[in-house]
């Protein structure tokens, strides 16, 4: 036996023992979260939280809003190479990478997965579900006429970027072109400027969103003609612009994020976008019914207690999320309530 | 005196430790020089591109999320591993939510470039994620020294650990960019020296570690195989022995342990395949390689409709990769038979096996040209045209790699964290480098530099008499009057 040899061995054995530790025996946050509710003239909410200290320095958002539903519906990202450029079809590989992650980091029992050209067509024929669409996709006003019919039965659909959105209307030499059901909304390419002229909206801050540098941003004009709501961050340049915007229709939902997957990771990329998408789903703010009443606590390494009382005048069902908000430790905890009735 | 318990044996082993240092007293002055350039530089510079993977694994397994916990780190765990107790003794001095900032006016930069991402790791990170790599550097060096030292004379021996360890490629790899290639390219040497030695089960082990550092160790399993087949058969036609079955048994017995190491990882989790292989399957080309021109067409390097095929291109590659690793090590084995000796048919097979997974692969950087080094500086023993080799693809390598990106894009962790140079400088000089036209424009710099490196690296595959490479430096320093 030569000393090299031992060495080695200890190497290979500081390795098993390392693997060991990383894998399962470093301990994780985890987020105590009890909700009271009280029904008279209006609903009353009280949600306690606590959360214990750690080595990393921490803030805990918690919010509570009304849904009008409830599902734990699969979540199905498109994704066909025949249709898909390589940069594309590696976007959105990689976004359902990341939505796995995050979906997982959450507890959620939600399952994600991709479908093809086929499977996306079997999909909108059928019951609602959530479709992410985070590509281009059939440029045929069939089709896109199709997806809105799904969406008005119930879907949810995430679109990623103005190409990925089936049923938008075509600007062809500056008047809209398409089906008058096809939405009218205008993309403006964004310039991040530093974050100058950025505010987040009442979901962004709650929800602590990260895709916060698109490179396009939606008119805000045309998301209120819509009687949509602005759940990302407002930039002020010529116009008021949106990184993200929800649109009830029919009984399904919209939710638009306004610039494509693009480069670079951590503000715009694949990576944010499935954090976000993952957070509003597990929360059900695609349902969202009533405001959001939210709170952030800082405590550096410290633990964390507290409650948030929220007031609703009506509400049936009540989604309550409180999270670390800076992802390194990815603690969350939900808790959907039925007014009335048990959670 | 023999001793019969084991403890007791690595007991005596280990006594052989200050003997053993005292060997390297010769290099003293080498190994000082090296470890302080490297450790000047390491905690200023990073790639913002590499970088960000390993801090995001790192504050993932301190906060207990695991190696692939945001799917950030899409390499095989055993770096992650490595990096792990250097993260956690730095945690305890420092909160890891510090450990990287996210800076707002990069964002615009990194939208153009593609190439930022705009976090910009802590010096203090840096160091804990670089002190592996600069350690990994020096044993390399040593392992490399030791062995010349046996097999050749001090001589040799200190100048390839000289050739090594104050290698600019070698220093920029680890201090600068922060890339931990030399672990699995330190994993493949081991191998090489344990299978010359005859310890076939070490050999095998570390062959298996290679592969959960960097996946490309797994093509040279052909080759070990092959050589452990047939090695010595004493036959012009290589055939089948009880010997060379028991020696490959060995191998892959060697092989299968080294899969205990990240058995916690195949337990827990099942997305880890998916995170690797991922990458393994994406689709953009180009660098040092025989795809460097590809970048430069419209599809900006990734695959162009020009490469119809049923089988797909990337599995084309793949294929013609197998097959030409099965060459080489079916003539290493047939040359086994009289023209060369056991180490040089370890050595120019791995150096050959290695050669055309680096000029075949999709993408080809300046740090995998790490994995070639040893076996360059081994064969560099024995013929002069291989140490030419490493002087050639140094310099390729390190103006790749400063091209591709430009200087300043590495220089951010001491704007950020000093008074030295101002962001917006920086990113002002970035943007700069980025914009340029005509002849110096950084595209043009880096395909030729590419295009260089790849027309080097298709010469390591050619026999000397086919290098025109080597036959151009001759003639050049003939013509300079020198020595060739």
């Amino acid at each position: 036996m030569k000393l090299s040899y031992v060495l080695f061995a200890l190497f290979a054995i500081f390795l098993v023992l390392a693997s060991s530790v990383i894998q399962g025996g470093v301990h994780r946050l985890r987020i105590d979260l009890e909700v009271e509710i009280e029904e008279g003239d209006e609903v009353w909410v009280n949600a306690s939280y606590s959360i214990g200290s750690s080595s990393f320095s921490k803030s805990l958002n918690v919010l509570c809003f009304p849904i009008s539903q409830w599902h734990s519906w699969p979540i199905h990202i498109f994704e066909d190479a025949r249709v898909l450029d390589p940069y594309q079809s590696r976007s959105v590989h990689g976004l359902y990478d990341h939505l796995r992650t995050e979906m997982d980091l959450i507890g959620s029992n939600v399952s994600v997965s991709m479908v093809n050209l086929d499977g996306l067509m079997e999909i909108i024929d059928g019951e609602p579900s959530i479709l992410i669409l985070a590509s281009r996709t059939l440029n045929e006003t069939g089709y896109g006429a199709s997806v809105l019919r799904w969406v008005e039965r119930g879907g949810v659909l995430f679109s990623v970027g103005n190409e990925s959105l089936p049923f938008l209307a075509k600007v062809s030499g500056g008047e809209w072109v398409g089906p008058d059901e096809f939405l009218r909304l205008r993309y403006h390419p964004l310039a991040f400027s530093g974050g100058e002229g950025m505010q987040p909206s009442t979901a962004a801050s709650a929800l602590s969103l990260e895709n916060v540098a698109p490179i396009a941003g939606i008119d805000v004009e045309d998301v209120e003609a819509y009687g949509g709501t602005v759940i990302g961050y407002h930039y002020q340049r010529e116009r008021d612009l949106a990184s993200a915007a929800l649109f009830r229709i029919g009984n399904g939902t919209l939710i638009a994020f306004a610039g494509p997957i693009s480069a670079p990771f951590v503000t715009t990329a694949e990576d944010v976008i499935a954090a976000d998408i993952a957070r509003v789903v597990a929360c059900g703010l695609q349902w969202i019914s009533g405001p959001i009443f939210w709170q952030t606590e800082s405590a550096g390494q410290n633990a964390i207690a507290g409650v948030l009382s929220a007031t609703f005048e009506s509400a049936e069902i009540v989604s309550v999320f409180a999270f670390t908000n800076d992802d390194f430790q990815a603690a969350h905890s939900i808790r959907i309530a039925t007014v009335g009735g048990s959670p | 005196m023999r001793l019969r318990s084991c403890p007791l044996k690595a007991a005596f082993v280990l006594s052989e430790i200050p003997a053993v240092l005292r060997s390297f007293r010769p290099l003293l002055l080498v190994i000082v020089v090296g470890l302080l350039v490297r450790f000047l530089i390491a905690p200023w510079t990073s790639c913002p591109y590499d970088v960000y993977p390993f801090y995001r694994s790192s504050v993932d397994m301190l906060a207990g999320a695991g190696v692939y916990g945001h799917a950030s780190f899409s390499y095989p765990p055993l770096f992650a591993v490595v990096l792990y107790p250097f993260v956690l003794i730095l945690s305890l001095f420092m909160d890891p939510a510090q450990f990287g900032s996210l800076q707002y006016s990069m964002v615009d930069l990194a939208h153009m470039t593609g190439m930022l991402v705009p976090v910009i790791t802590h010096p203090a990170f840096n160091l804990a994620l670089k002190t592996p790599l600069i350690l990994a550097d020096l044993v390399m060096g040593l392992v490399l020294y030791r062995f010349v030292l046996g097999v050749k004379d001090e001589k040799w021996a200190r100048r390839i650990f000289v050739l090594w360890f104050l290698n600019p490629l070698v220093i920029w790899i680890s201090s600068v960019a922060g890339q931990m290639d030399v672990f699995p390219a330190l994993m493949t040497l081991i191998t090489l020296i344990a299978f010359y030695r005859k310890h076939y089960i070490v050999a095998g082990m570390a062959l298996g570690l290679g592969v959960f550092f960097k996946l490309y160790p797994i093509y040279l399993i052909i080759l070990y195989l092959a050589l452990a087949l047939w090695l010595e058969s004493g036959s012009k036609f290589p055939r089948l022995t009880n010997t060379g079955l028991k020696r490959s048994s060995l191998l892959v017995l060697g092989g299968l342990v080294s899969v205990v190491v990240v058995l916690p990882f195949f337990l827990s989790s099942d997305l880890m395949f998916d995170f690797i292989f991922r990458r393994a399957g994406y689709t953009s080309y180009g660098g040092l390689n025989l795809w460097f021109f590809l970048p430069a067409l419209p599809s900006e390097g990734l695959l162009p409709d020009v490469f119809p095929s049923i089988i797909g291109f990337p599995t084309f590659i793949f294929l013609s990769t197998l097959i030409l690793v099965f060459a080489v090590s079916g003539i290493m084995v047939r040359r086994l038979s009289g023209e060369i000796d056991a180490l040089k048919a370890l050595s120019v097979g791995s150096l050959l096996t290695v050669s055309v997974i680096i000029f075949l692969q999709p993408v080809t950087n300046p740090q995998h040209l790490i994995w070639l080094l040893p076996f360059l500086l081994l064969c560099s023993v024995e013929e002069k045209r291989w140490e030419r080799k490493i002087y050639l693809l140094t310099v390729l390598g390190l103006l790749y790699f400063i091209w591709l990106q430009s200087a300043q894009a590495l220089l951010y962790p001491a704007a950020v964290y000093t008074d030295l140079i101002p962001i917006a400088d920086l990113n002002s000089a970035v943007q700069t480098y980025y914009t340029s036209a005509g002849l110096l424009s950084r595209q043009t710099l880096v395909i030729v530099s590419a295009m260089l490196g790849g027309i080097v690296g298709l010469t390591l595959l050619l026999p000397r008499r086919l290098d025109f490479v080597d036959k151009l430096w001759e003639r050049a320093a003939r013509l300079l009057g020198g020595d060739a």
